[in-house]
């Protein structure tokens, strides 16, 4: 029993990271209509720009961090400024920018791997990381409080930013109707350019977090990918509420698929947890808001 | 060197079939999957294991590869059938992740370390010992492949799988099943990705998940899009840049690590650099290809002009059956766009569909043509009830519709927008004669000389080889009007169909619709010009707000002064 509690301990953590991870894509999907793969290379170009100034530079931890944050966010730009805009001014399809995405997304990867190496770099231990407290059979740690903490308080922040603030009540207007949006007077490409600026940052919070806990590897970003896409699945694409939920019951999921079943079999409970969702209910566990692409 | 050579062009052989096998995928019916390289693994594992561990030969082995990957993506695409492509791509990118997690994670596939001495192939019993046989066995396999389709791409079916590509709801809307054909296609291709893993399995006798995993697909996805989407050959340039380019870093000496990410690196960069600066690829040519090409038309007798400009032939079995709805209503959130609408539409007129902007008008007929459910009431075909049929199945029945917007399907030629109204269903099946002769059967060649009859009648003969989008206005208003009454059917709702048209446009549209009714359809149409009510329809539908609020003969309501204030605004 204390171990099924452990295991639903974490898979409700790092469920929480899969939702902070999948809120970035879930905001650009919505507004761009683009399923943003490429938002696994942000994630790694943070974590990649905090090990290197953390533990190669010595740099403090949270000055590290905010660069990051700025680094996730250049990188959102350029791939929408670089790759995403021309192929949108060429008017392509749908499935081109899917594909330019992984492109960006495994170019990125390589290009970390001939930089650094595939070696896991770990960032150095420190006090602050490694307090613990127990709360009866649970043992709750820094990481989980931060996760915790981070995940919601993106949460929160998005749901204002979409609610109460005029770039952001122009994200969901872009989303809606591009044209008529248009008409109104916001201007698309700038629109365009501030979501993959809100949700890049946000994707750093998990690089940060990730990379103080785990060592840093190139593949992270991928592996992250294939969750939050599983949660946006699940939640109901374009969902903000749905990434969370999605990311908290695939997390849960997957942690707890090994307390029965060997571990290998964790990657495939989810593809087929996914699978069972397509064919029962596609349009997840709440509003549906992705556009045919 | 031989030894060398022989391995190069056998691997050569095995990547031109993982490249044509996406290529159809991707290139013809415009789907994506990220799941070639598990599939590919698959078919490896599969064949593999089967000869070394159970003694199969390698012929009945292949088929069972071929077979297990077709049985899997069949699971995958009709899982995603109801839902937009993207899932697709969702549903293969999962896959690809736990299948080969699994397949390094179990004990019968040799786990981490691999599966280790595969057999040589045999064919029935005689075993290929040098390389140069089992390069020549690959050989003749993808050649096999490669003739297979082009036959494919050439058939009704590869042009239906062009159209959907095309545009996926027009396809829908003249009675294509793209869903089945979507399926259909997927499980093709992944199952001939599985017979370049078997042929990669005896080829190569040690593999391991290495091989296949996402580096695997993004590989063949870069070598099919750098060779050229839709381009038939675009596989052997692609396959010969993805394979040279390793060899040629092999001269570098480079640690293993690093030829790895070199090479992910590169093609990820080659296949960005195609998709943003030459999408068409290597073999493509800079305008978009045309679609799958028409046959040869039988060469037709010179015929009195009066056969030429005859209309089409009388409609089949139309029978009299009568397309209504009853007390049909949708809401969208809060706005209720069709309330309550009864409605009978009478075979042998022209009905009028009327009323001020945001009526419903276009929300009726995506109920009667089946693009929409209602929320309550009923649609009636006859005496078939028909409110839950899709779109397609509407019409194959015989109810098909236009769009505001023409979609026609603007890459491919004019006649070959015809010729996929004039395709049945069943002769767009994947096993017919169809695919074995690449179209040219005799069937194939009515049609076209079927469809080159109506080009005249349409007045467009001498564009039946130009792109449709490459049409003047009024000649794809024309061509729209073809494509719909090339389905023969007997029920033909119209959104605007003259919208834009200037008056001997329109003249031409309104003698094909008097045509058309003269035989025995039922015509409906939305229309914002009332002279042209007055001139074609008997009966007249007023909506307002979603309501039904008047009918009757057409010089009853269009005299209304109460209608005509409330359609003007007042």
């Amino acid at each position: 029993m204390a171990l099924f509690l452990q295991l639903a301990q974490n898979g409700a953590i790092i469920g929480l990271l899969y939702g902070l991870f999948a809120y970035g894509m879930s905001l650009i999907i919505s507004t761009t209509g683009v399923l943003h793969f490429a938002h696994g290379f942000t994630l790694v170009g943070a974590a990649y720009t905090f090990w290197w100034l953390y533990q190669g530079h010595g740099i403090h931890p949270v000055l590290a961090a905010v660069v990051a944050l700025a680094a996730a966010a250049a990188i959102g730009v350029v791939i929408e400024l670089g790759v995403y805009r021309p192929l949108r001014r060429r008017n392509a399809g749908g499935m081109v920018f899917l594909v330019a995405s992984l492109a960006v997304l495994t170019l990125g990867q390589n290009l970390l791997v001939l930089l650094f190496g595939t070696d896991p770099k770990p960032t150095p231990p420190s006090a602050f990381m490694s307090w613990t407290v127990h709360a009866g059979p649970l043992v709750i740690r820094t990481f989980d409080v931060l996760v915790v903490a981070a995940s919601l308080g993106a949460f929160a922040g998005l749901y204002l930013l979409q609610t109460r603030t005029a770039v952001g009540l122009s994200f969901r207007a872009v989303g809606d109707n591009p044209e008529r949006a248009e008409t109104l007077g916001i201007r698309l490409q700038r629109t365009y350019v501030w979501v993959f600026v809100a949700g890049s940052v946000v994707a750093a919070l998990p690089a940060v977090l990730l990379a103080v806990q785990n060592p840093v590897t190139p593949s992270m970003g991928f592996d992250l990918l294939v969750k939050a896409v599983i949660a946006l699945v699940i939640g109901g694409v374009g969902s903000m509420p749905g990434a969370l939920l999605g990311g908290v019951l695939i997390g849960l999921v997957e942690s707890l698929a090994v307390y029965k079943l060997p571990t290998q079999w964790a990657e495939f409970t989810l593809f087929a947890v996914l699978f069972l969702f397509v064919v029962v209910r596609p349009n997840g566990l709440s509003r549906n808001a992705l556009r045919s692409a | 060197m031989s030894f060398y050579l022989s391995n190069l062009v056998a691997l050569l052989a095995i990547f031109v079939i993982l490249g044509m096998s996406f290529n159809l995928l991707m290139g013809n019916a415009g789907l994506f999957s990220i799941a070639h390289g598990a599939f590919f693994g698959l078919g490896a594992y599969t064949t593999g294991l089967l000869m070394r561990d159970h003694g199969w030969g390698f012929v009945p082995a292949v088929l069972a590869s071929c077979a297990l990957c077709a049985v899997v993506s069949t699971a995958l695409g009709a899982a995603a059938r109801r839902v937009t492509d993207v899932y697709l791509v969702i549903l293969t990118l999962a896959f690809q992740v736990g299948a080969i997690e699994v397949i390094r994670n179990s004990e019968t596939t040799g786990g981490a370390g691999g599966l280790v001495g595969i057999p040589r192939p045999d064919i029935f019993g005689a075993v290929l010992v040098t390389p140069v046989q089992v390069a020549a066995l690959a050989v003749v396999l993808c050649l096999l492949v490669a003739a297979v389709l082009r036959a494919v791409v050439r058939s009704p079916f590869g042009r239906t799988l062009a159209a959907l590509r095309e545009d996926e709801l027009a396809a829908r809307s003249l009675g294509k099943a793209t869903p089945i054909a979507k399926i259909k296609v997927f499980a093709v291709s992944s199952a001939l990705a599985g017979v370049a893993g078997a042929l990669f399995a005896v080829q190569v006798r040690y593999i391991s998940t290495a091989d296949f995993g996402l580096d695997r697909s993004i590989e063949i996805l870069s070598l099919t899009i750098i060779g050229g989407l839709a381009v038939w050959w675009g596989p052997f340039v692609g396959a010969a840049v993805v394979l040279l380019v390793p060899e040629a870093l092999t001269y570098l000496a480079l640690p293993d690590t690093l030829v790895g990410a070199i090479k992910g690196f590169a093609f990820s960069l080659l296949l960005l650099a195609f998709l943003l600066f030459r999408p068409q690829g290597i073999a493509g040519r800079r305008r978009r290809k045309a679609g799958p090409p028409a046959p040869e038309a039988a060469p037709v007798v010179p015929r009195p002009r009066e056969a030429a400009d005859a209309p089409p032939p009388p409609v089949e079995g139309s029978g009299g059956r009568v397309l209504r709805c009853e007390d049909v209503s949708i809401g969208f959130g809060g706005l209720k766009a069709v309330d309550g609408v009864t409605l009978t539409l009478r075979p042998g007129s022209i009905t009028g569909l009327v009323g001020p902007n945001g009526a419903g008008k276009t929300t009726l007929f995506n109920l009667l043509s089946g693009l929409l459910e209602p929320d309550t009431g009923r649609v009636y075909y006859g005496d078939r009830d028909v409110t839950r049929s899709s779109l397609d199945s509407r019409a194959r029945r015989g109810i098909v519709r236009s769009f505001q917007e023409m979609r026609l399907f603007d890459g491919m030629t004019v006649r070959q927008n015809l010729l996929l109204s004039l395709t049945p269903k069943r002769d767009e099946r994947l096993l017919t004669v169809g695919v074995l002769l690449g179209g040219r059967h005799a069937a194939e060649r009515a049609r076209a000389a079927r469809a080159d009859e109506m080009l005249s009648y349409l007045g467009i003969a001498h564009q039946a080889d130009t792109l449709a989008g490459d049409l003047s206005y009024a000649e794809q208003k024309l061509l729209m009007m073809g494509r719909l009454l090339a389905t023969r059917a007997d029920c033909y709702l119209l959104d605007e169909p003259m919208s834009g048209l200037d008056d001997a446009g329109r003249e031409r549209i309104l003698t094909l619709l008097r045509d058309t009714v003269a035989q025995g359809a039922t015509i409906c149409l939305v229309e914002h010009s009332l002279d042209v009510i007055r001139k074609v329809c008997s009966w007249v539908v007023f909506l307002a707000d979603g309501k039904l609020v008047k009918e009757g003969p057409t010089d009853e309501i269009t005299g209304d002064r109460e209608l005509a204030a409330m359609y003007f605004g007042s």
